[in-house]
């Protein structure tokens, strides 16, 4: 099969390099969380925007962006921490993310939370939060709650390259965060393709990460096998399997790990949005332009379209990419 | 199914809507109308090959699809009148708006 065509173009913000120079998880973390807020507010076309933020020290939905410097980003399990929102409304008018840097045990949990209409603060309904509790918003879907929004890494650090992309109408977000050579931990805000009309607001999240520092997240096993991309209709939220074609007892990815016999070209398969959520069930639409790759393929793995690595394998995924190589560690 | 490439005689799948190992019209949730449009789901068939010297994506099938596998033979659904598509054996293929005999 040939690469498939896109239906947007992409800007990307490739590339990031992420070193712990002390070489230490909080440090590491702290880069890595703040290069992700530093790249999604400088994209050219529909840069994401700070409405309110935390230091630890202080605190407003003032549109003030208070994480200045990664040593702004303090994480705790309760108590004084930091926090920021975030907005795209390209996704949805209000549409907004909270990265809460609450943690059970260490600073690769957050608690990530969407507000994918209303936005968060009093202004909105909601409240404006504090240095000691995030700001809430009336319609909000925890995505993560203390969760891994990061590979767990106890010590020495390893590079991680922190890759961002956003389609130049704003209307889908995507990072993917790379160490060992692997894809460890990947988010995306999205604007789903081809949904259901009914469908109120029209957007899809996820914020997820593998357990381990040296395995691949954007897998069938944990995408396809497991529900982890987030929506809400009409007030109730539910979660969607990243569903592809398949036959016997997988998906055509899993059991076929060679490239087609008849042109040499490897397959991708429309990763499509399947709901077994009860009062939500069914096929509620597409992701743009990421598709499911083969598992023969590994992380880097680059497709040559017009020119070299317009599209990339991540994981068992495959994403448009800008033509450069993509650091994976 | 059976094909022909070259010379070489080969059989493929015809794939559908798989999560969690699964075909989703097999499967509980998949089994049922979208729960807000309450249209019953048809699931779209691809050809894919896994014999040595034809592994791949093969191609699709026109007008048929995989339907919820609850549903009984007969079963018919109303497009723009009545009775254009009915279900026979997990699939769902074109009809003549008639009443479909099973029996």
């Amino acid at each position: 099969m040939a690469a498939p065509t896109k239906d947007k173009t992409w800007n990307f913000l490739a590339n990031n390099a992420c070193y712990s120079v002390a070489q230490t998880a909080l440090d590491h973390h702290q880069i890595v969380m703040f290069r992700i807020k530093e790249c999604w507010k400088a994209f050219a076309n529909y840069p994401w925007t700070c409405s309110g933020s935390s230091n630890s020290s202080t605190s407003g939905m003032d549109a003030s962006d208070r994480w200045l410097t990664s040593a702004n980003l303090i994480w705790a399990s309760s108590g004084v921490h930091s926090w920021i929102v975030l907005r795209q409304p390209q996704i949805s008018a209000q549409f907004e993310v909270c990265i809460d840097l609450l943690d059970t045990t260490t600073s690769r949990q957050a608690v990530i939370v969407v507000s994918p209409s209303v936005g968060f603060g009093v202004a909105n309904g909601g409240t404006d939060g504090s240095t000691s509790l995030r700001p809430t918003a009336t319609d909000e879907d925890v995505i993560l709650n203390k969760g891994d929004w990061l590979a767990d890494i106890t010590s020495s650090p390893p590079m991680t390259y922190v890759q961002c992309m956003e389609s130049n109408d704003g209307q889908c977000t995507r990072t993917y965060m790379c160490m060992n050579n692997k894809v460890v931990a990947f988010n995306l805000f999205d604007v789903p393709k081809n949904p259901i009309s009914a469908w109120s607001p029209k957007c899809v999240y996820a914020w997820t990460s593998s357990s381990v520092s040296t395995t691949n997240v954007f897998t069938y096993l944990n995408m396809n096998d497991l529900a982890k991309v987030y929506f809400k209709h009409s007030g109730t939220g539910g979660t969607f399997y990243c569903a592809s074609m398949g036959q016997v007892d997988g998906c055509a990815g899993q059991r076929i790990i060679t490239a087609n016999d008849f042109d040499n070209e490897w397959n991708t398969d429309t990763i499509t949005l399947f709901s077994a959520t009860a009062t939500r069930r069914g096929i509620w639409g597409e992701l743009y332009d990421l598709y499911w790759g083969s598992s023969g393929l590994g992380p880097t793995n680059a497709f040559e379209d017009v020119g070299y690595s317009k599209w990339v394998q991540i994981g068992e995924a495959v994403t448009p990419w800008n033509g450069t190589l993509m650091r994976v560690g | 199914m059976k094909f022909r490439q070259s010379s070489l005689n080969s059989s493929a799948y015809l794939a559908t809507l798989f999560y969690i190992a699964g075909a989703a019209g097999e499967q509980a949730a998949g089994q049922v109308p979208n729960d807000v449009t309450g249209e019953w789901p048809f699931y779209g068939i691809k050809i894919y090959s896994e014999s040595i010297g034809t592994r791949g994506k093969v191609g699709g099938v026109y007008d048929m699809y995989y339907g919820p596998t609850t549903l009984t033979n007969g079963d018919q659904f109303n497009a723009a009148a009545s009775c254009e598509w009915a279900f026979l054996n997990d699939l769902i293929i074109p009809w003549n708006g008639t009443v479909i005999q099973t029996t």
